[in-house]
């Protein structure tokens, strides 16, 4: 039968209750009240209850956060909602934990000189790291361990000195999605100007990833060309959100 | 300005003749319903599974039928 939108209610002291007329049968899919709580006697959780026909309680959702006395809510409860998820070290919050290890001539970094045809760790001078512990590092070897298991987009930024050779940034050692130490191409033995003839080009890279618990990425630089070259900037910056759970396989999460 | 508080519940919530839905305010601590709190804008979505078609039907103390003598 159809969808029906019922508006059972006047205005009316809580608990106000609604008992469904003789022969209806209704599979509830949402519901909503307005709360004013100017006259509450104390803090309050909206509550919703249904009761079956000899008035035992079956269903009691309460909200997730208590509304203050004198405050007023529009309370709102469906299937697709779900109860906002207590924040802790690598669990759960929608907001993406963040890492951003880089360096730069323009904060007065040296740069890194690469030498000819040759790959190095890129030696991250600065980190920024989540209060949350989730991304450490990076360590002696440049590491940078993920803490928890987790899906994460991890973004690789690198700018050299002017010059048309061949170069680029790779992000490797764990890879669950795209192969560990994929090179980028992006401006891979172009002259390092841009259009413009003055501003520096970037090398970029974007990896999706996922992640168990401990284990590393590090990001490094090639040198193609036959001198060696300057990595004047390069900035790693990691979106990390917590997926309990995660098996190790290619996500489709969750799994 | 209320703001907006939302929750989840089960997806096959069945209620039939008989049974209620109750908007409460509970006190957070003890559980008790807490008094002085007023409900209104009470709307409920659903599909009908039995029963008289209701599509956008209104069940208030405000509707009121006239009887045979009004």
């Amino acid at each position: 039968m159809a969808d029906v939108q019922i508006k059972p209610l006047g205005t009316e002291a809580a608990p106000a209750a609604w008992t469904l007329p003789g022969n209806l049968e209704l599979l509830v899919k949402r519901c909503f009240a307005h709360y004013d709580g100017s006259g509450a006697a104390g803090a309050f959780l909206p509550t919703l209850r249904v009761r079956d026909d000899a008035g035992r309680n079956v269903l009691e959702v309460p909200m997730d956060a208590s509304v203050a006395a004198g405050s007023s809510v529009e309370a709102s409860w469906a299937p697709f909602l779900r109860k906002a998820t207590a924040s802790s070290s690598g669990g759960g919050a929608t907001a993406p934990s963040v890492a951003t290890f880089y360096r730069s001539t323009s904060l007065g970094d040296a740069a890194q000189t690469i030498p000819a045809g040759s790959d190095r760790t890129i030696l991250w001078l600065h980190a920024a790291l989540p209060s949350d512990g989730t991304i450490t590092g990076p360590d002696a070897f440049g590491n940078i361990t993920f803490v928890g298991a987790c899906m994460t987009l991890e973004m690789l930024y690198t700018q050299w000195d002017t010059g048309t050779f061949a170069r680029a940034g790779v992000l490797g050692t764990n890879s669950r999605i795209v192969q560990a130490d994929a090179y980028s191409f992006a401006n891979n033995g172009a002259v390092n100007v841009a259009s413009d003839g003055v501003s520096p080009i970037w090398g970029e890279q974007v990896h999706p990833n996922a992640h168990l618990d401990g284990e590393l990425v590090h990001a490094f630089v090639t040198n193609g060309d036959t001198v060696p070259r300057d990595l004047d900037k390069a900035f790693y910056v990691i979106y990390r959100w917590a997926a309990v759970g995660y098996n190790g396989a290619i996500p489709g999460w969750p799994q | 300005m209320s703001l907006p508080v939302k929750t989840g519940f089960p997806d096959d919530v069945r209620a039939g003749d008989g049974w209620t839905i109750e908007f409460a305010a509970v006190d957070p601590t003890t559980g008790a319903d807490v008094s002085g709190v007023v409900i209104s804008q009470v709307n409920i979505g659903g599909e009908q599974t039995g029963g008289p078609s209701l599509a956008d039907a209104q069940f208030s103390p405000f509707m009121l039928v006239p009887g045979p003598g009004a």
